[in-house]
């Protein structure tokens, strides 16, 4: 919570024409629609009064503390959490009790199970198993289409590595790639930024802005706020019920924070880049940077940046 | 070796003991890789209740065992979808309550049961009705494999993103229950209740030692199946002992060889690194991550612990002919 972004790299526009047929133009219905909803598992709600929209093309990050419901809310879109009231309709169709198609989604990286024996190749090929022929391989154009996904996503020459001998950055992508195999319009991810390094983070955020430049739309949910800043156009603050929606510069300030962390939090801005740092002492101190509060913000002084 | 072969017995064990080794190797590869090890056990144990209370009531032996092991596990699919229950808790319940019935009813009705010969398995009692259910349960098992393959080890792997991405993962875990459940029935003759836990687990865990990719595994694992058996059965007809017990020590042996051999590569290995970094510290390998290509990504590649061919995966298995171009396009 305290580290500060990176700053955003340059994000390639991916080619994704490997991925066969796509809309030419944003079809009119949303890719997410979420109307008065109140969900969760059994009789325990999780989320309740929820009503968001999520446009196709859109890439959003939906932020909140742990138990929040974010996990709930990506599950709810898929098919397994317990629908209790409203509507749920993914990429124009509403959502029952079968995932919707052309939906990928990217587990966290902690609840995978990386010393599986299997290949960086099979993963992939495996995420479009349920349009694939029956037989155990798979065709030449469909593994061709998965080589083409992997050095696309900047997997060229590890196509034939266990999945434990990547790196954690390696290994999101090959996530992402099996999540996009299946032609997918929609990528759900699941705390993608949790539990790598900073470089690895970034790496992560620059492919999912690669994307969406392609016209896919991403979802994802996240504790790195200061990764949301700096890289997400729109931002989506939970705790049970929607806090906040906005571009970061509305959702990440002090009154939303608490409201939605349920604790105070600092908010700094530095030449353009947003800082959310802990209320608690930081490491810090009134050597490192001079705060001043501008509004419900506050600006830094300091001339050698921030946390460099 | 060929002498046992002259009895008919021993010639109707050996097909049963080939049918049953392969399959309960092959499905070790999935108990092994799902962690359920326990699966085997626990199922094991209804055979014997249903065995029991079948006989009680005047029924073949197969039917009580098979309505037994079903019952248990759409129980234990059931138990295990209640919230805060784990399939370990589900499993003991279950299987160890229908046991117990087994137990109680051997107990207060006489029946014909011949409770040694199901407990550790009985070379002299396959008959021609052993091999048919044998038979039928590898060829029912073999068209599950082919046919769910892909879905089955997407299920293993990450049973969230499998359903997500329109894998019907309730029905895959079913029918992984159902096939567990009949290859255990198939198996009670050779192997016996109690060690039958063994061989569906004990074949997957060798092979998983020494593979790399889940069909290798499923390949490795059948045969190791397939050569345990043979080897116990002869065993069991030279030394006299039940066919359970000396198929199961076989595997046991094999298994106990193949970590002394691994860990002794390991370590010459790591030696070896250590030695190379000694004497030129400023040498640096490639690295898993640094994206070059390294001699495992070659097609037929071997891989530097196994010794295994890199791409003997169903999966992966016109990836060597793709690259050379020497086998024509599968259609």
């Amino acid at each position: 919570m305290s580290s500060t972004s990176a700053p955003a790299p340059a994000a390639p526009v991916l080619d994704l024409s490997v991925l066969g047929p796509r809309h030419e133009a944003p079809p009119a219905s949303p890719a997410v629609e979420l109307t008065e909803v109140a969900a969760g598992y059994g009789r325990t709600r999780v989320l309740s009064g929820l009503s968001l929209t999520v446009e196709r093309g859109e890439l959003v990050g939906i932020v909140g503390p742990s138990g929040s419901g974010k996990s709930t809310l990506l599950r709810l879109l898929t098919a397994g959490a317990d629908l209790h009231h409203g509507r749920v309709a993914v990429l124009g169709a509403p959502v029952r009790r079968r995932p919707p198609a052309r939906v990928g989604y990217v587990p966290q990286l902690d609840n995978v199970e990386r010393n599986f024996p299997l290949r960086v190749l099979e993963v992939v090929l495996l995420g479009d198993t349920a349009s694939s022929r029956r037989l155990p391989w798979f065709t030449r154009a469909e593994r061709d289409r998965a080589r083409d996904l992997l050095d696309r996503l900047g997997l060229d020459g590890l196509h034939h590595r266990r999945l434990a001998e990547l790196s954690g950055g390696q290994q999101q992508r090959a996530f992402v790639a099996r999540a996009l195999f299946r032609r997918s319009e929609l990528l759900l991810l699941d705390e993608p930024t949790s539990g790598v390094d900073p470089t690895t983070r970034a790496d992560v955020l620059a492919v999912l802005a690669g994307l969406h430049r392609a016209g896919l739309t991403v979802l994802l949910t996240t504790h790195d706020l200061n990764a949301v800043a700096a890289h997400l156009p729109r931002v989506v603050g939970l705790h049970g019920r929607i806090t906040a929606d906005g571009p970061p510069g509305e959702v990440l300030t002090p009154e939303v924070l608490a409201s939605t962390y349920g604790g105070r939090m600092r908010v700094l801005h530095d030449r353009g880049r947003i800082v959310v740092v802990d209320a608690a002492p930081t490491g810090l101190g009134p050597h490192a940077l001079d705060a001043a509060p501008v509004g419900s913000h506050q600006r830094v002084r300091s001339g050698d940046g921030i946390a460099s | 070796m060929l002498v046992p072969l002259d009895y008919a017995f021993f010639t109707r064990a050996l097909l049963a003991g080939v049918l049953v080794g392969a399959m309960s190797g092959a499905l070790s590869t999935f108990v092994v890789l799902r962690r359920m090890s326990y699966i085997g056990h626990g199922l094991a144990h209804s055979v014997l209740g249903g065995v029991a209370v079948g006989m009680a009531l005047g029924l073949d032996l197969y039917v009580g065992a098979m309505v037994a092991t079903v019952l248990s596990a759409l129980l234990i699919d059931a138990v295990a979808r209640q919230r805060g229950l784990h399939a370990d808790a589900a499993i003991g319940i279950v299987t160890t309550t229908i046991f117990a019935i087994g137990v109680a009813v051997i107990a207060i009705v006489p029946t014909r049961l011949n409770v040694e010969a199901v407990l550790f398995g009985n070379l002299l009692g396959v008959d021609r009705t052993d091999l048919a259910v044998a038979a039928g349960v590898g060829v029912t098992f073999l068209l599950v494999l082919v046919l769910l393959y892909k879905p089955l080890v997407f299920t293993t792997f990450d049973q969230e993103v499998a359903r997500v991405h329109g894998v019907r993962t309730r029905a895959m875990e079913l029918v992984f229950s159902l096939v567990t459940a009949a290859v255990v029935v198939a198996s009670v003759r050779v192997l016996g209740v109690l060690l039958i836990a063994a061989a569906v687990v004990i074949p997957g865990a060798t092979a998983r030692l020494v593979t790399r990719s889940v069909g290798t595994m499923l390949a490795l694992s059948t045969l190791l199946g397939v050569g345990a058996a043979v080897a116990g059965l002869y065993l069991s007809f030279h030394l006299d002992v039940p066919s359970g017990p000396s198929i199961v020590l076989t595997g046991a042996l094999v298994f106990a060889v193949v970590v002394l051999v691994t860990a002794v590569t390991t370590r010459l290995g790591l030696s070896a690194v250590r030695r190379h970094e000694a004497q030129d510290p400023a040498t640096e390998g490639p690295t898993p991550s640094s994206g070059g290509v390294q001699a495992a990504d070659r097609p037929g590649a071997r891989d530097p612990v196994a010794g295994e061919p890199a791409a003997t995966d169903p999966l992966a298995r016109d990836e060597g002919a793709h690259r050379s171009g020497s086998v024509p396009p599968r259609r």
